[in-house]
């Protein structure tokens, strides 16, 4: 029977326990033939546990070279960009089809009137509106000027 | 990465034993071993600080042997000894590499990972961050796994002949 616990005497023989404790077991096993002889025995037995299973495992060992993964695009930002670069050529086609389609065209230039304004025309700032003689040309696609004269 | 392969060539045979010691077969161990390393060096690559990197690695190497062994289904690469080491043995070591490889087999995995930590002369405050195991338990643990062990190499020695 042994005066000090079991699994105080196993982190004694490694070393674990505190200065004050350490001490305290070695003043005990100066004056307790039993209890050293049993640590000396466990200290032993730890000893030769370790050895055995580092057997297991002794041979000397070849580093073999470490290969670096090559670097990737991780599939979401993949996908991201694909749907970006997709929404983006959309866009494109979208207003280059539909300014340059030829039926847009005609519209605008059906639509489009010309005014041609002077003005050095001769205005006397004196005289009611009606009597400035003022003339206003419409001058529609086909070329067609067509005069407004303001009475 | 130079600090990355400063690290692995200087723990990568230790991180091995440890693989070897837990799955009980090299190629596995081999396996296992690149998977950490690429671990360690995603997370590098990736500007984080790794602070202890030696109890990392062993935390990371014990985890994954026991995925591995819970992948395999129970040990069964322990009950042989490395192919191709044999001839080189003499048969008493390979005997008793045996013996101590099924041992370690009939541990919890956690008990398994304490044993190999204590052959590496770890201490016990590593040993509670590599498994989790709290400080001031370690040392229990260990004394009852030790006894684990060596009844189960008791039993083992009368098995093999």
């Amino acid at each position: 029977m042994s005066c000090i616990d079991e699994d105080l005497i196993q982190q004694y023989i490694d070393e674990e326990v505190q200065a004050e404790e350490s001490e305290r077991i070695t003043r005990h096993l100066a004056v307790c033939p039993g209890c050293a002889k049993l640590v000396a025995e466990r200290r032993q037995w730890a000893l030769s546990m370790k050895r055995m299973i580092r057997e297991v495992a002794d041979e000397p060992v070849v580093v073999p070279p470490f290969v670096a993964p090559a670097k990737s695009v991780p599939l979401g930002s993949l996908r991201k960009r694909l749907v970006l670069a997709l929404s983006a050529a959309c866009l494109l086609a979208f207003f280059v089809l539909h300014w340059n389609h030829p039926s847009a065209e005609k519209s605008a230039i059906e639509d489009e009137l010309t005014i041609l304004q002077h003005s050095d025309w001769p205005v006397d700032a004196n005289q009611p509106f009606s009597q400035q003689g003022l003339q206003i040309n419409l001058i529609d696609p086909e070329g067609n000027v067509t005069g407004y004269v303001l009475e | 990465m130079k600090a990355f392969d400063q690290l692995y060539q200087k723990h990568y045979p230790t991180v091995f034993r440890v693989a070897v010691k837990m799955l009980g077969d090299s190629d596995e161990a081999a396996d296992v071993v690149q998977e950490v390393f690429l671990t360690l060096f995603q997370t590098m690559e990736k500007g984080m600080v790794v602070e202890y990197p030696l109890s990392w690695l062993y935390r990371t190497t014990l985890n994954k042997c026991i995925d591995k062994q819970k992948y395999n289904g129970r040990f069964q690469k322990l009950e042989t000894a490395p192919e191709g080491q044999v001839e080189f043995q003499s048969i008493e070591k390979q005997e008793t590499r045996i013996r101590v490889q099924r041992a370690l087999g009939k541990l919890k995995p956690v008990e398994r990972a304490l044993a190999v930590m204590y052959s590496e002369s770890l201490s016990y405050k590593e040993m509670a961050e590599a498994t989790g195991i709290r400080f001031s338990s370690v040392g229990k643990t260990l004394s009852r796994t030790l006894k684990k062990l060596e009844a189960e190499l008791k039993n083992k020695k009368y098995e093999l002949y």
